[in-house]
Formats: C-alpha cells, sequence, structure tokens
C-alpha cells in the first residue's frame, strides 16, 4: 500500500533526479555485495588475478558445496534458526514490556532507573564477555553446577547460554519507549475511560498498533541473534551445538581462502534479507492514525 | 601466502599473547603418573573411557583431513579408550575463547599457542608441566626436536610445551627479476642485500614500478615491518632484551644499526616501498613481479603453487644474509596441556602421538610447513626452499621469556613506524621505545 | 483538523496524570464494603506501581544479569590489577592516573571524538533524507530499501576485506575512480592521514541501512493528513520536509543520534578486521585500547579503567544532547 506520509515529488525533474540519487547510492551499497556472490562463483586462480573482473568467467559452484558437503551445515542452520527465533520472540516481548513501563506507568524511581539502564548500553561487548561467561559457566544447578556453580559446565554448550545475551536489550527497551512516548495519548485515554487496564491497554492497544517498532526490533533482533560470532564461540565448544558463524568460523573468519569465506558470507547472508523482505510490510504500515479520523 | 595469511593470524595471536588463564576454584593441578606415558607401538589401555576436548586453531582444509583420516584413527587403534573430540577454531577469536575458558575454568585439555604463549601462561601458573613425561618417552625423543625451539619451550627449567611447527624468516627473492638486474646468487650480506635492493628497483617518475626490497605489508593483523627488523636483528647480533628481562636493548647498537639500515632502504635507497605493495589476495609483490627480494616465512612458495603456479620455478629462499652473522628469527607454535585438564594421562598420549615423527610429518606437512624435528628436515615434503630455510631455523634466535611481550612489541612497531615514514631520526625513535619497554619492565 | 497548526497540536498533546478516580467510575458493585475491597484491590492491581512491577521483573532481573552485573564487576576490577594472575591487588586510581598520563589515551580519544563526529551527522542526515525518500510511492520501492539495508546484514568480515580490496592505494576501485576523474590517488587505509577518514566511509556504508529502517518505521506514525493540509496551504515539497517531517521526527531522530554516538563510541569490528588501530594509531580508539589491553595484554583491569573512560566521555558527550533537546528524553 502507498504510504503518503511523506511530502509529494511533484514535478518529472525532481522526480527523475530522486531516481538518479537513489540509483547512484544504491549502486554504491551494492557493489561490494556483488563483489562478494561474484568472488564466491569464481574459481579460486580467477580470484587473484590482478585487475577488477565483476563476472566470473565461469561458474564454479565449488566453494559452496565445499560448505555444504564439509561443513555439517544442517546443524548449524537448526542451532541458528532456533536460537535466533528464541532471540526476536523475547526481545520483542519483554523489551516492549519494559518499554512500555517506562514510557507510560508512573513510579518512583522511573526515570533514574531508565537512565541507568540507558548507560549500560554504552559499554561496548568485548568489556561485558568476561564476566558474563564466568557468570553462565557457574550458574547454579545448570550443567551440573551445584548451589554455588563448581562443579560443572552451566549454561555452556546449551541453548540457553547461547540465548542469553539476546533475551533482551538496551536498544529494544528504548526503542519501544521512544515509539510508546509518540503514540498518540487520545486513543489511550478513550480506552481509560472504557475501563481498559493498562495491561489490556498494552496488549490489545498499543501492541496491536506497533507494527512498524515491532518489525524493527524483529529485525534487528534477527540480525543481531543471526551474526553474531564472539559469543557462541565463547560459549560453545561443541560442535553439534555450533551455530553458523562460529561453524563456519574456519572459513568465514580465516581470510587465507576467499572464495570460500565470500561463499559463507553469502549463505550467513541470505536468510537476512529473506527475513528482511518478510518484514518490509510491517514497516509502512501506517495504522498509527486510523483511529482518529472523524 | 595461504600459509602466510593463516601464520600472519597466527603472529597476530602471538603478538597478542594470548590469553590467560584465571585460577579456578575446581581442577587441582594434576599430578602425572611417570609411568603411563605409552611409546609408540606398545598399548597400555587404561580401563575406562576417556573423552578429550583438543582446540585447534591452526590448520588447513588438508588438516582437518589428516587429522580425521590418518592421525586420529591411528590414535585410537592405540589407545581405543579415548575419544578425542577436536573444537576447530579461528584465530580471531582466540585470545577470547581461551581467556573467558582459563577465567570461567572450564578448557580444553590440549591447546595451540603461538611464539609468546608459554610465558604468558607459565606466569599464570596455567600449563602443565611435562618433564616427567618426556623423561619417560623415550623413544618419543625429546633430543630430536631442534635446540632452539626446545629452549623456547621450557621456562625455569620445565617443559612446557611440545613445539610442532615453525616460521623461520629468511630471504625470498624472485630469481628471474634479480638476474634481469645482472645477480645469480642471492644477497650473502647486509650489503649485498641494498645493492641488489637498489639495482632492481624500478620507478616510474615517483610511482614504484618494482620494489627491490618489499616489506611483506599488513594483512588482517601484525605489522610485518616489525618482523622484518626483527629477523634482521638477529643477524646483526642483537637482541630485544637483556638476559634477565630488566632491560631493553632497543637503544643499543645493534638494534640502531638494524633500525638504520631498513632505514636506508626506504627513505635513502627508495628500494624498498613504505607502506609496501598490497597483496592481491594470497598473491604478494613478488608473485606479481612488483618485488623482488623479501623476507618472509614459506608462504610465498605455498601461494604460487595454489594460485601462480607459473612463478613457483622462480621463487626462491636464501640463507640469511649476514651481519655480523648469518643468523634469523623464528616464531613456533606449540601444543600445550591446560593445568586444569582432568585427564592429565589421556592428554599426554594424543600430544605424544602427535608429535611422533611420522605424525608430525603428517599433520605439519598437511599446511606445508616445517616441523621442528631434526629428523624431519628432509621429509618428503619439504621442499628445496623449506631445506635452507630449517637450516636457518637452527640457529635462529626466539623471543625473549618474558610474560609481557605483548605490550612489548608495541613501542617497538611505532618506533619503526615512525622512522620508515620519515618522521623520527632512528635515534630518537629507538630510545623513546627504549624508555617506553624499560617502563613496562620495571613495573 | 483543518489547519496543520490544529493537526499539530493534536499530535502532540500534552501529557496529564492519570486520574484514579477514573478507575473507581468504572467499578460497578452493589455493596459498599465490597465495593471498597475490590476498590482497594483494584486500584492496587491497576496501579501503576503494580503494573511496572509486572512488566519490569523478568526484563530488569535478566538486565541485571546480562548488562549491571558485568559493569559492577568492571567498575571494580578497574580499581585493581586483575590479569587472571597469582598476583591480584588493589591498585586503587593507578590505572587512571596511567591513562591520563600517557598520550596514547589521550590520542585514542581524539580519535574516538573524530569517529563519532565524523560519521554520526551524516550518518543520521543520510538515513533520514533516503529514508523520506523511500516512503514515497516510487517504484522500486523496496528493491532500494533492500539495497540499503544490504550493508548492514553482510558479514564485517566479508565488508572488511571487501573495502579492503576497493581501497587498496595501487590500483584499487577508489583509487581507479579518482583516477579517472583527474584526481590524485590516496593511500586510504594505509595513510595515518586519512586511515580514520576511511574508516568514516566504510561506517557510513554499512550502517545508513540501519538508522534508515528506523526512519522508515518512525515516519509511519507522521498522518498523511499534515501533508495534505500543507498542500492545500501551498507548500512545496522540501518546506514540507523541513517543517513537518523533521519536526515530527525529532523524538525517533533523538533516539538514533544517541543510538548511533554510542554505536559509533563501541565500534569495534571494523578496526579490528582493517587496521588494528594503524597506521601510527591514526584508527586506535578507546574501544581498541580496551581490547588490546585486556585480550592482548591481558590486562583486564586496565582495560576496565579503560571503558569506564569511554562511559564517561560517552556521558559527558551526552549531557550537552540532552539539555539541547530539552526533557523529552
Amino acid at each position: 500500500m502507498v504510504s503518503r506520509s511523506s511530502p509529494k515529488l511533484g514535478g518529472a525533474f525532481s522526480r527523475a533526479l530522486t531516481y538518479f540519487a537513489l540509483a547512484t547510492i544504491s549502486l554504491f551499497m551494492l557493489l561490494p555485495f556483488f563483489w562478494m556472490v561474484s568472488t564466491s562463483l569464481k574459481i579460486d586462480a580467477e580470484i587473484f588475478t590482478p585487475g577488477i573482473k565483476w563476472i566470473p568467467s565461469q561458474l564454479d559452484w565449488e566453494n559452496y558445496t565445499y560448505i555444504f558437503r564439509d561443513l555439517n551445515m544442517e546443524v548449524l542452520f537448526r542451532n541458528t534458526i532456533f536460537v535466533t527465533l528464541i532471540a526476536v520472540v523475547a526481545q520483542i516481548i519483554l523489551c516492549s514490556m519494559a518499554g512500555f513501563a517506562f514510557a507510560r506507568l508512573h513510579f518512583r524511581g522511573r526515570d533514574v532507573l531508565f537512565l541507568a539502564v540507558l548507560i549500560t548500553m554504552t559499554v561496548p561487548f568485548e568489556v561485558l564477555v568476561l564476566p558474563l561467561f564466568i557468570l553462565i559457566r557457574r550458574f547454579p544447578f545448570a550443567g551440573g553446577n551445584d548451589l554455588l556453580g563448581n562443579g560443572g559446565i552451566g549454561l555452556m554448550n546449551s541453548y540457553a547460554g547461547i540465548v542469553f545475551p539476546h533475551l533482551v536489550t538496551v536498544y529494544g527497551i528504548f526503542i519501544f519507549r521512544q515509539f510508546f512516548l509518540g503514540f498518540p495519548k487520545e486513543l489511550e485515554d478513550a480506552a481509560r475511560i472504557d475501563g481498559a487496564s493498562r495491561l489490556r491497554i498494552y496488549w490489545s492497544l498499543l501492541m496491536p498498533n506497533s507494527a512498524p517498532v515491532v518489525g524493527t526490533m524483529g529485525l534487528f533482533a534477527f540480525l543481531w541473534a543471526w551474526n553474531d560470532l564472539l559469543w557462541p564461540v565463547i560459549v560453545v565448544k561443541e560442535n553439534s551445538m555450533k551455530t553458523l558463524q562460529a561453524g563456519l568460523a574456519i572459513v568465514a573468519q580465516n581470510p587465507s581462502r576467499w572464495g570460500e569465506m565470500m561463499a559463507a558470507s553469502v549463505i550467513i547472508t541470505l536468510p537476512v534479507i529473506f527475513v528482511f523482505l518478510l518484514l518490509q510490510r510491517f514497516l509502512v504500515q501506517g495504522v498509527a492514525t486510523s483511529g482518529l479520523k472523524g | 601466502m595461504t600459509s602466510d595469511l593463516s601464520r600472519r593470524t597466527f603472529l597476530k595471536f602471538a603478538g597478542y599473547t594470548g590469553v590467560a588463564l584465571g585460577l579456578a576454584a575446581c581442577a587441582p593441578a594434576a599430578t602425572p603418573s611417570t609411568g603411563a606415558a605409552p611409546n609408540a607401538g606398545a598399548a597400555a589401555p587404561a580401563a575406562e573411557p576417556v573423552k578429550l576436548l583438543v582446540t585447534m586453531v591452526d590448520y588447513f582444509d588438508s588438516t582437518k583431513e589428516a587429522l580425521d583420516q590418518q592421525i586420529l584413527p591411528a590414535f585410537a587403534e592405540i589407545h581405543p579408550e579415548i575419544t578425542v573430540d577436536i573444537n576447530y577454531t579461528a584465530w580471531n577469536k582466540y585470545n577470547e575463547e581461551l581467556t573467558t575458558a582459563f577465567a570461567g575454568g572450564v578448557t580444553p585439555d590440549l591447546m595451540q599457542g603461538g611464539a609468546i604463549f608459554v610465558p604468558q601462561f607459565a606466569y599464570r601458573d596455567w600449563i602443565l608441566p611435562l618433564d616427567d613425561y618426556i623423561e619417560t618417552a623415550d623413544e618419543w625423543n625429546w633430543e630430536d626436536f631442534m635446540p632452539s625451539t626446545r629452549d623456547d619451550v621450557t621456562i625455569d627449567g620445565q617443559v612446557l610445551a611440545i613445539p610442532y611447527r615453525l616460521d623461520v624468516r629468511t630471504p625470498w627473492y624472485r630469481e628471474d627479476l634479480l638476474a634481469e638486474v645482472g645477480y645469480t646468487a642471492p644477497p650473502a650480506t647486509w650489503a649485498e642485500l641494498r645493492e641488489m635492493a637498489k639495482a632492481a628497483t624500478i620507478r616510474d617518475g615517483d610511482e614504484f614500478v618494482r620494489t627491490g626490497f618489499h616489506f611483506p605489508p599488513n594483512t588482517i593483523n601484525w605489522q610485518n615491518d616489525f618482523q622484518v627488523f626483527v629477523a634482521l636483528l638477529a643477524a646483526a647480533g642483537g637482541k630485544l632484551l637483556n638476559e634477565d628481562n630488566t632491560q631493553s636493548l632497543l637503544a643499543e647498537p645493534e638494534s640502531l644499526e638494524t633500525a638504520d639500515f631498513l632505514r636506508t632502504l626506504v627513505l635513502e635507497d627508495q628500494s624498498a616501498m613504505y607502506p609496501p605493495f598490497e597483496n592481491q589476495g594470497e598473491l604478494s609483490a613478488l608473485h606479481t613481479g612488483k618485488g623482488v627480494l623479501t623476507i618472509s616465512n614459506e608462504g610465498p612458495e605455498i601461494a604460487a603453487r595454489l594460485y601462480a603456479p607459473e612463478t613457483l620455478p622462480l621463487l626462491k629462499a636464501a640463507p640469511p644474509a649476514a651481519n655480523k652473522e648469518a643468523r634469523t628469527h623464528v616464531w613456533i607454535n606449540k601444543f600445550f596441556i591446560s593445568k586444569l585438564t582432568t585427564k592429565p594421562d589421556a592428554t599426554w598420549a594424543l600430544l605424544q602421538f602427535i608429535t611422533l615423527p611420522e605424525q608430525l610429518a603428517i599433520y605439519t606437512g598437511s599446511f606445508n610447513s616445517l616441523a621442528p624435528r631434526i629428523s624431519l628436515a628432509d621429509a618428503d615434503f619439504v621442499t628445496e626452499n623449506m631445506r635452507v630455510m630449517a637450516k636457518a631455523a637452527e640457529t635462529a634466535t626466539v623471543y625473549p621469556k618474558y610474560h609481557r611481550m605483548a605490550e612489548i612489541f608495541r613501542p617497538t612497531a611505532q618506533a619503526l613506524e615512525a622512522i620508515l615514514r620519515g618522521e623520527k631520526s632512528v635515534e630518537v625513535a629507538m630510545q623513546e621505545a627504549a624508555d617506553a619497554v624499560n617502563n613496562i619492565l620495571a613495573e | 483538523m483543518a489547519t496543520f497548526q490544529e493537526a499539530r497540536s493534536f499530535l502532540e498533546g500534552e501529557f496529564w496524570e492519570k486520574d484514579s478516580s477514573m478507575v473507581a467510575t468504572a467499578a460497578k458493585n452493589p455493596s459498599v464494603s465490597q465495593q471498597n475491597d475490590a476498590y482497594r484491590l483494584s486500584r492496587i492491581l491497576d496501579s501503576d506501581g503494580f503494573t511496572a512491577l509486572l512488566f519490569l521483573f523478568i526484563p530488569l532481573l535478566i538486565l541485571g544479569a546480562l548488562k549491571f552485573y558485568p559493569v559492577v564487576f568492571n567498575l571494580v576490577i578497574s580499581f585493581t590489577n586483575y590479569d587472571l594472575s597469582p598476583n591480584f591487588r588493589f591498585v586503587g586510581l593507578r590505572n587512571y592516573q596511567e591513562i591520563l598520563t600517557n598520550d596514547v589515551y589521550l590520542k585514542a580519544i581524539r580519535n574516538t571524538l573524530l569517529y563519532v563526529v565524523g560519521t554520526v551527522p551524516i550518518g543520521t542526515f543520510l538515513s533520514l533524507f533516503i529514508a523520506t525518500l523511500l516512503n514515497q510511492g516510487i517504484r522500486g520501492r523496496l528493491f532500494f530499501r533492500t539495497a540499503f539495508y544490504l550493508p548492514v546484514v553482510t558479514l564485517v568480515a566479508a565488508t572488511a576485506l571487501v573495502w579492503r580490496w576497493i581501497m587498496n592505494p595501487q590500483g584499487g576501485l577508489a583509487n581507479t575512480a579518482l583516477d579517472s576523474l583527474g584526481l590524485p590517488g590516496l593511500g586510504w587505509l594505509t595513510d595515518p592521514n586519512t586511515a580514520m577518514l576511511s574508516l568514516v566511509v566504510i561506517t557510513l556504508w554499512g550502517g545508513i541501512g540501519g538508522n534508515m529502517v528506523i526512519f522508515l518505521a518512525g515516519l509511519q506514525g507522521i498522518p498523511s493528513e499534515l501533508y495534505e493540509a500543507a498542500e492545500i496551504d501551498g507548500a512545496r515539497a522540501w518546506q514540507s520536509f523541513f517543517y513537518i517531517t523533521i519536526p515530527m521526527l525529532s523524538p525517533v531522530t533523538l533516539f538514533v543520534v544517541v543510538t548511533y554516538t554510542i554505536a559509533i563510541f563501541r565500534s569495534f569490528g571494523l578496526i579490528f578486521m582493517l587496521t588494528q588501530g594503524g597506521p601510527s594509531l591514526s584508527t586506535n580508539t578507546l574501544v581498541w585500547e580496551v581490547y588490546q589491553t585486556a585480550f592482548g595484554y591481558l590486562r583486564f583491569g586496565l582495560g576496565a579503567a579503560i571503558s569506564v573512560v569511554l562511559l564517561l566521555t560517552i556521558l559527558l558527550l551526552s549531557i550537552p544532547m540532552r539539555l539541547f533537546q530539552g526533557e523529552d528524553f
């Protein structure tokens, strides 16, 4: 559906200009990806010839067959999909709940608490990794641990361990809060007058009308969980539990095998693009104000 | 340079010192029982099944194959009760992997490490000493390992790791390109190196068409001008630190001489481009004819075999160019056993097996590198060029056994960079670096 | 909503306190005491406080473990020499002292700020601009959006390789293009003077799509009535853009600026793959310092201290931003 939530461009000239600008920038954006795909389909000898060759002279699927044949892809895919789906659902639910609380509920210390939460976003993950891993390893009553976390491996090599950092994100809470803050109060007040509890407002009013932000967060959560390399590599040592990134690390992170590396990158990227295309529609659903007409 | 690149990643890793082991509450240090180390061929199976976790970070496809199809099955015949689980990972995140593992108290049993690992780990009491095992492993023969490599893994009289791979840096050159300017033999001294580099350089106005001397470029990781420096420093008879690691020797005459030599090549003779020509994927300037001489490991040969076979017969390795002596530097990769292991005997059984001459030849041969055993200097997979390098490895220097080497690299590399970009004079830059290093040593 | 002004104030709406008597009027119970009890219970259950507890309990519990605990851990060890060795001891402010007196860290702060200032304003504006363009009835909208988003999903390792190849000073795509325009080639990632610039370009390439998606979502919240009203009043496209789109998006823009700034401050992957802080420390940012110190040198105490400095730098930077934007934060 065509959204008119933008100034309409008038005039053939400005339209042409727009198309031209978009096309140029798109080219710039796509170039590296195209080169990646192209390299992944080249025979090795051709990858390293000096000079720029865009189209491979022959399509060689060797890199892809190698990956699928030798690297246990079903297991990797299965693990990654499972973990990513949990991450997406968890983040949408938990972050929207927290975002709602921070946006629409009043309680003592709300703003201070939110600020504290926000501040933690400034800390890079590399810094958090060590204490976090210790926590996971020593998680009480998990993986053979006792109450004090001794004796076993905790949540290592488990789905719970892998998905843990993706259950809630500060970014998610922040974005839901901002979105809910911008939501027209009138609808909410109308519902309150009709006797709805806050829970109902959250569940039946805000969320269904939050398609854009849910779509956005769904996409981001998917992307972060799917592309996460550092954490799965640290938490999973067991081959049967590895995720795509970790499992393909032997090619995807090893720069001495370009062809396979590009192929691995393409394989890892395609599902995300697919999800992006899928979630597109949520990003353009303009129903936020539909209840206000008339 | 397929293996060169993975070596570079390894070197980055070495440059990062690897991982510190945390003192974990659990897993006390196990005392190896002396009688249990099996010799090759003698089957002494323990009763219960044992599972070992090995982290393999230095490998090729062929290595995986070699392990899965040859080495591990052979091991299983001797030790049917031991299953080996290999976790293939990458150098990229290895630091984080190992640090967190040790800090969390759950580590692999057998691990690989880079050039400056052992002091780091020993400092944190993370490695299982292997002396007792080695004593009883006569047939395995520790003496067969090259002296410099044995020394490298011995700290305070304890053997802490077993080397499996050598990374020696010697001059490599394009025979044809050198012949074009009238030289039929590689440089034997620094003076000759300088002369040949000058003669072989071709310029087009301000631009380099071909550099006489080619610094292997930065790829994903470490400063390769620094590596060249260290290799040449050995020839100048110099070292990075003094005997008891309390004093930096970067401001000593040998270091100054080496740095000045590089400066001369870049700034005076202009026979070396800095920053150097970037690689075309795996192919360096030597393959594309843009560089004539360099100082490197066997990477160029491997890359040539795979990607530029027409250059293969033209690439030659040479003995180190002498200043005071014909000597160079070697980086050594090693296996070590975690002190946190609960199955030291089984782990040693595996380690010992892989590093037997026959198995080591298969293993290290799978990535076309040099194995540290004297008896393997002439193995099948060792090419002409590699033989030259093996010879150089016998007398090569290794890094000082200081547990904070990683921190020392940076001021040194910075000083070199400043010198080669013409920003600082040799004396000033090296003195600054020496001061910075002394600060670190003093802490 | 005849005029734009009316429409705007309608949508901006004033926040007002919820009056709990509204809840009371909704309760219909015959018996007075039952009514009172039910009333009190429903008051509690429906109070902001209780609902907040319900809604925040699990998220904050997880966040506590995920963020608060590691941050506190970090803060604590920043006052020690924690390096996973047996020599563990408290060193007070020594780490901080080292940071403040060593040139390298000051340079790192400077580089970090350069990186942020170079990337955030341009990136935010471009994302907004492109989102606006792509929100209209242009043909091929989907294609363009996907094209712009593609860099965001591409793996850093692959991105780095490709860009390294593009920015190859000898014969890479970038210099070839410059050459065809008659301009001299640049050293890009190998030249200390242009390395940061190159990094910014690559970062922008990889980041615009992400913020574009957010702006797209935000644009959905602007009702078309506003544009129609403006059109009736005779406004042109760019006027609508500046007087409707930008102001209406201001909460979203603030969000993007804040999160993007923080993201750049934390940005690690590209530096790791491409420059490792070089050449000549020109791309050495605080995060890279933290990583090197912690995982390279294994000096976690010092690394933690640097990360605290990073945090303080971000906070200091965000204070003027908050003041500038007013209380809506």
